[in-house]
């Protein structure tokens, strides 16, 4: 039998009823709150992103029109809807940097950068924000980081743009050994690559290395006989190793397969200039060589004394020599031995005049004089 | 049997059921485990709905103002007629639900024991979200701290509470929507803390943490972990600059107390209107930002997507002046008007405006020893905010976890320190206790918290009288007491004090014969059902709040307590008696009430 006096109160039960009730339900209403605001918390996420991306697209296409100011403020609401994107704050600091406000655009990337600092296209975009603000050092730091960094899916051909543009600035910036360095990795390129092969081609002989430069037009000749471009490119690579006649041959190539080139008709007007200036050229005569000589040291010390050159004994010697009164005789008389003597004599006098010119002188002088100097200097 | 065992052999006679209910009970009879479950489970609620406050305040904000299409004449029409609905909403269903929300929360918590009906939380659910979402300058962290005590509210009472518990409910409650309203898990508890209770050392410090934290993981769960505003890595440029944060603060200080004199007062106009017009009076503050919004949009709302322009530097000097005057008028007249929603998001938006502006003089004043501008809007919010809602701790606290930039924290304090003192001497009421007084509710005043900090034991403590010795018979001691006034005698044998005797105890045991017991007897008799030596020797300390004295005398009856050593609690300091506790406390006519005797001196 059970002891009626032990039986609980009802209240009591009914409290503690309740008590679990109450407890439960806010169990329940939590679960059910929780789904209503991770679905609100979604649907807005789809929005705010569809947004985001329309302002983004309105902003390219406002950029690429030229409207980098409207852009800018497209981009701006890009990034205050969705900060997480890197595209968007990048095109954003792009805009910026368009619009000339290189502070803010390197504010923008510095914040980028300490999110995704291994990121390829923030790093690209900082070197151009450095370029702008004449910091050149550290563009190259970052054109390096770049090409070393994370890119998206088409990486090879997004690192291979970046390298060039680390190229195309080491070509301005940098030394010739540096863009060397650069340029290596290249001379494997694909061999289906006609475009990049010639774009190598030039940028080998910027890099001081006409022989890899000559490697890439031939292998574009190679596959498409008549280029008149990688024709002009030979010729070029010939004018930097001192194979002047090669170089007239290849830009007179060149100019049958583009006729009416300016540009290629001018080179080949060098190439008969440096010719018929070259002493050293093959089959002279010892007369002519002597001349070639004299008429040399004679544009040399003109050069060198339009460009504000020392007054140094070399020069006076030259003047000497150069004289208009001593030339001809000096080469009729002069046997074949004490021609070619004289000859040596003048073209050392010139490489001395040409070594000791003022650094201005380096912007002003000719390309022929240059061409045929370096190539006695060799 | 207990009601668990009870109910376990009752109908629902199954071992999980009864499992369960062990279980309950025991939560309901341990505070603090239930503490610890209801902090949990408010966090988490509480935290959820401020979300879901959040998420549908800002789908309605985006539906009247779609991003792109958003037509001149909808800037007047939305806040117009959304001021219109709530007006009436507020006026014929939830009068309660109007303003901001802290102060009905500190009504709620010191006038009405803790009740917030769920009227008022689904009104002010309900009408917040429609008058933020239409475009009334107002924040929504006052209404949040206010619905969320009123879930807390609800269930304290709901799960059979006593007034106390369901009290402490509600800083608890205020702290988790805090942290879900504005990301702020830290602030949120100190300014629960600071300005809900008033009181930084509340016993409730641990529920008050552990709902802050849960709300925040909450609303980490549903939104991701971005900041509210995005700041760059600002810093002092250097010392000098210390000094145009001070100008800073000065400015923010007179801009606070601008903005607070012009709401009180504007709410005064509007309380002399005519009681028929109650309803329509939000429409004044609804035309009001629709105006200023038909011209700058940046006014509508809380705004907060303009505070994150200001803080990157993005808005210019005219701009922002012209930011900060049309938003403290236009809150102002939103809150006296009558409209729900609060003013510690709009304090925000003002003080980034002034700052912003006094960014952008200083740096073109002196561009290589001052940072950007958005170094000053981000100080001149916690400023405003100092100096507005007068909680300066919270500011600094706040600032850095809504930018979580540790950099700016030095001119931080010294802006807002500057704020808050110029705010406190050119307006001495507090923001929130001026409008409930203006609503006819005498909460307690910062003197008044301050004054009870202030009051401890040693106020009132004056030397002890000669203990009388254990070993003293009730005889001899009745001859060394007797004509004193009636009141308590320490008793001290050789290690030291003892207790302390009540001279009505001695004459009772005189008139019952016993006069040869010694007090040590008289003294056993009394405590013989306290086992706990605290319990046997009633003591104050001097360094306790004098209340606790009081508390402590009326348990046990003496009116004259013996402050004792922390180190060692037979030694006697002093003593307390009742007289001077009133008279500590400003009451005057004591005389009748036993003062201790003076010591014998020589």
């Amino acid at each position: 039998m059970v002891d009626t006096a032990l039986e609980p109160a009802p209240v009591r039960v009914a409290n503690a009823s309740i008590f679990l009730a109450t407890l439960v339900a806010i169990v329940v209403l939590i679960g059910v709150l929780l789904s209503f605001d991770l679905f609100l918390a979604r649907i807005d996420r789809q929005e705010s992103s569809a947004h985001a991306a329309s302002e983004y697209a309105a902003g390219g296409a406002l950029l690429h029109s030229g409207h980098a100011s409207d852009a800018v403020d497209h981009f701006s609401a890009a990034v205050a809807i969705d900060r997480s994107n890197v595209n968007y704050a990048l095109a954003l600091a792009e805009g910026m940097l368009q619009q000339g406000r290189t502070t803010e655009a390197e504010a923008t990337l510095r914040t980028l950068l300490d999110r995704a600092g291994n990121d390829g296209a923030v790093n690209l975009t900082m070197a151009h924000a450095m370029i702008r603000e004449g910091r050149m050092g550290e563009a190259k730091a970052y054109f390096h980081r770049a090409v070393f960094g994370r890119w998206g899916a088409d990486s090879v051909s997004d690192r291979n743009q970046a390298r060039f543009e680390l190229i195309d600035f080491l070509a301005q910036h940098g030394t010739q050994r540096e863009l060397l360095a650069e340029l290596l990795p290249f001379e494997d390129a694909p061999a289906d690559s006609v475009a990049l092969r010639r774009r190598l081609g030039n940028l080998f002989i910027s890099a001081g290395s006409p022989a890899r430069a000559a490697d890439m037009f031939r292998e574009v000749l190679r596959r498409v006989p008549n280029d008149a471009d990688a024709y002009a490119g030979m010729g070029e690579a010939a004018f930097a190793l001192g194979n002047f006649r090669t170089a007239r041959a290849d830009f007179a190539e060149a100019a049958r397969a583009r006729p009416g080139d300016t540009h290629i008709e001018a080179r080949m007007a060098l190439a008969d200039t440096v010719l018929a200036l070259d002493p050293t050229a093959r089959g002279v005569a010892s007369n002519d060589r002597l001349t070639r000589s004299r008429a040399l040291l004679a544009r040399t010390l003109s050069a060198v004394t339009a460009c504000g050159g020392p007054a140094t004994a070399a020069a006076d010697s030259a003047r000497v020599l150069v004289a208009p009164s001593l030339a001809p005789a000096a080469s009729l008389r002069a046997p074949r031995d004490n021609s070619d003597a004289a000859a040596e004599a003048m073209m050392s006098l010139t490489i001395e005049l040409w070594s000791a010119r003022p650094a201005a002188c380096a912007a002003t002088a000719r390309d022929a004089l240059r061409l045929v100097v370096s190539r006695i200097a060799q | 049997m207990s009601e668990a065992e009870a109910l376990a052999a009752g109908t629902r006679n199954t071992p999980w059921y009864a499992r369960l209910v062990t279980l309950v009970e025991d939560l309901r009879r341990r505070e603090d485990r239930l503490a610890l479950a209801l902090s949990l489970l408010i966090g988490a609620l509480v935290g959820l709905v401020v979300v879901a406050f959040i998420l549908l305040t800002g789908r309605l904000a985006s539906h009247l103002y779609p991003p792109g299409g958003e037509s001149a004449w909808r800037r007047i029409a939305a806040p117009t007629l959304g001021a219109l609905a709530t007006g009436y909403l507020l006026y014929r269903f939830f009068p309660d639900a109007r303003g901001s929300g802290i102060p009905q929360t500190r009504a709620a918590m010191f006038i009405d024991d803790g009740r917030i009906s769920l009227r008022t939380v689904l009104g002010k659910f309900l009408c917040c979200s429609v008058s933020l979402g239409s475009g009334i300058a107002l924040g929504r962290e006052g209404p949040s701290v206010q619905i969320g005590a009123g879930i807390a509210s609800i269930i304290g009472r709901r799960l059979g509470l006593s007034t106390a518990q369901v009290k402490w409910l509600l800083p608890v409650a205020a702290s988790a929507a805090l942290a879900a309203a504005f990301n702020t898990p830290i602030a949120a508890v100190l300014f629960s803390l600071e300005e809900i209770m008033g009181d930084m050392h509340a016993p409730i410090l641990g529920s008050v943490v552990l709902s802050s934290t849960t709300s925040w993981m909450v609303l980490h769960l549903v939104l991701g972990d971005e900041p509210l505003f995005h700041v760059a890595a600002y810093r002092l440029v250097d010392p000098s600059e210390l000094l145009i944060y001070a100008v800073l603060g000065i400015i923010g200080g007179l801009g606070s107390v601008a903005f607070v004199r012009l709401l009180l007062e504007l709410r005064k106009a509007f309380a002399r209107l005519p009681a028929w017009s109650v309803w329509c009076q939000p429409v004044a503050g609804g035309l009001c930002v629709g105006v200023f919004g038909y011209y700058a949009p940046a006014v509508l709302g809380v705004g907060y997507d303009q505070v994150d322009r200001a803080l990157s530097g993005d808005l210019l000097l005219h701009a922002v002046v012209l930011l900060a005057i049309l938003k403290i008028v236009a809150t102002a007249v939103c809150y006296a008007s009558g409209n729900a929603g609060g003013i510690f998001g709009p304090s925000m938006f003002i003080g980034a405006m002034m700052g912003a502006a006094v960014g952008h003089v200083a740096h073109g004043l002196f561009p290589a020893t001052t940072a950007d501008a958005g170094a000053y809007a981000l100080v001149g919010m916690g400023t405003a905010f100092a100096g507005i809602v007068r909680t300066p701790l919270t500011s600094v606290i706040m600032i850095f976890e809504v930018t979580r930039n540790y950099t700016i924290i030095v001119p931080l304090m010294v802006s807002n320190l500057l704020a808050f003192y110029i705010s406190q001497k050119l307006q001495r009421e507090p923001i929130y206790e001026a409008l409930a007084k203006q609503d006819g509710l005498h909460l307690p005043t910062a003197e008044f918290r301050a004054l009870s900090r202030q009051l401890r034991v040693s106020t009132a403590t004056k030397p002890a009288p000669d203990p009388l010795d254990a070993s003293l018979s009730v005889e001899e001691a009745h001859r060394r007491v007797g004509s004193t006034p009636p009141g308590s005698w320490p008793v001290s044998d050789d290690r030291g004090l003892v207790g302390m005797v009540r001279t009505a105890d001695i004459a009772m045991a005189m008139t019952n014969g016993r006069n040869t017991t010694t007090l040590r007897e008289l003294l056993d008799a009394a405590a013989a059902d306290l086992s706990d030596d605290d319990d046997r020797l009633a003591h104050v300390h001097s360094d306790q709040p004098l209340g606790l004295a009081l508390a402590r005398m009326g348990a046990t009856g003496h009116t004259v307590l013996p402050v004792v050593s922390r180190a060692n609690a037979r030694k006697l300091l002093g003593v307390v008696a009742l007289a001077d506790v009133l008279t500590a406390y400003g009451v005057e006519r004591v005389a009748d009430l036993p003062r201790p005797p003076e010591p014998a001196h020589g």
